[in-house]
């Protein structure tokens, strides 16, 4: 019954937590990011096995996570609501190439990273080529270029 | 002669009526230009397979949920020795090198003399280490393979309670004795988890 009651604790004070800290948190991993993500994996090892380091109990607590990791997944697959809850909506920042400089702000994205993500995908130079940019649910910024560039 | 190969394989998986039975998705025409190795039987075959899956996650997270898997309502029992003088509570499903503490509660009926003297049997003993005792017995003696314990008794006439701090060490079943010397001891039967 602990396994169970303390996988699912955890994997909801994760959700709420990340979706407090926002979705540029961890997209982009940089080194740092990446260094953090496992410090807060040894973080929360010890609360999910806590003094039972039997297999029974890891399988308990992995197939517990993932049961309702798929739950969640079909939960967000029939309400939008709750999709909108759990993974947050899509943003436009870049329309016609033109900045939306209020939304990046807030958003935590730079000139800079829009133009990276520009450059990567379709080797674009300049701001004007861009019709769209969006920053998506999982973090990652997509580029639409201007048909005509 | 790839391209025929792949296309091929799109007519195959299309014309399958039982593969397209419930999709409701139009019907391709003819073959896809896409160079995709598809084969939506198989496909349909894994997410079959997948759905049959989460069902049994689920079905285990709420057994677990029971304490089948120890740890839970249907593990926590009682035992009691014939006189209604010892009762143990203890967990009916266990796991290996998980801590738990055993509690033991002595009727007052018992604790007449100025010691109380507990009997550990070995079956018990070799599946679970004992890591501390609260009180700590006075004395401890094998007696054969097994253990007895020897607790002073501060307030004759009064009900005791002793704990057992373990760590369970051998998987499977094990049926534990746990009495007061002379006495028909408490009987109860563990399964230990991997």
């Amino acid at each position: 019954m602990d396994s169970v009651l303390r996988a699912a604790f955890i994997y909801f004070f994760l959700l709420i937590v990340f979706r407090i800290a926002g979705r540029r948190t961890l997209s982009e991993m940089t080194t740092f990011d990446f260094v953090l993500l496992l410090i807060i994996g040894e973080a929360t090892e010890p609360v999910l096995l806590g003094d039972d380091p039997s297999v029974v109990h890891a399988a308990l607590v992995i197939i517990t996570l993932l049961f309702i990791n798929i739950a969640m997944s079909l939960i967000k697959s029939r309400s939008k609501t709750m999709e909108k809850l759990m993974d947050g909506v899509p943003t436009i920042i870049v329309e016609h190439g033109r900045l939306m400089q209020e939304r990046m702000n807030t958003a935590r994205v730079s000139r800079d990273d829009v133009m990276e993500a520009a450059r990567r995908m379709h080797g674009i130079e300049r701001l004007e080529q861009i019709k769209y940019a969006i920053v998506e649910v999982s973090g990652g910024i997509t580029i639409v270029p201007q048909a005509s560039a | 002669m790839d391209d025929i190969r792949h296309d091929e394989l799109a007519i195959t998986a299309s014309d399958n009526p039982r593969a397209n039975a419930s999709d409701s998705s139009p019907k391709p025409q003819k073959a896809r230009s896409v160079e995709v190795d598809e084969d939506m039987a198989w496909q349909r075959r894994t997410w079959a397979v997948q759905r049959l899956g989460w069902l049994v996650m689920g079905g285990l997270v709420l057994i677990a949920l029971t304490g089948v898997f120890g740890h839970g309502p249907v593990s926590w029992q009682q035992a009691s020795d014939p006189a209604g003088l010892v009762r143990v509570e203890y967990e009916r499903f266990e796991r290996q090198f998980s801590e738990r503490t055993l509690r033991v509660d002595i009727a007052p009926q018992a604790t007449v003399g100025d010691a109380l003297i507990l009997r550990l049997n070995e079956a018990f003993l070799d599946a679970a280490e004992v890591k501390g005792i609260v009180p700590e017995p006075r004395e401890a003696r094998s007696v054969g393979s097994d253990v007895e314990y020897v607790f002073p008794v501060a307030q004759p006439g009064q009900p005791a309670t002793i704990r057992f701090a373990l760590k369970l060490r051998e998987t499977g079943s094990h049926t534990a004795e746990i009495g007061l010397v002379g006495r028909e001891p408490a009987r109860f039967t563990q399964f230990v988890y991997p």
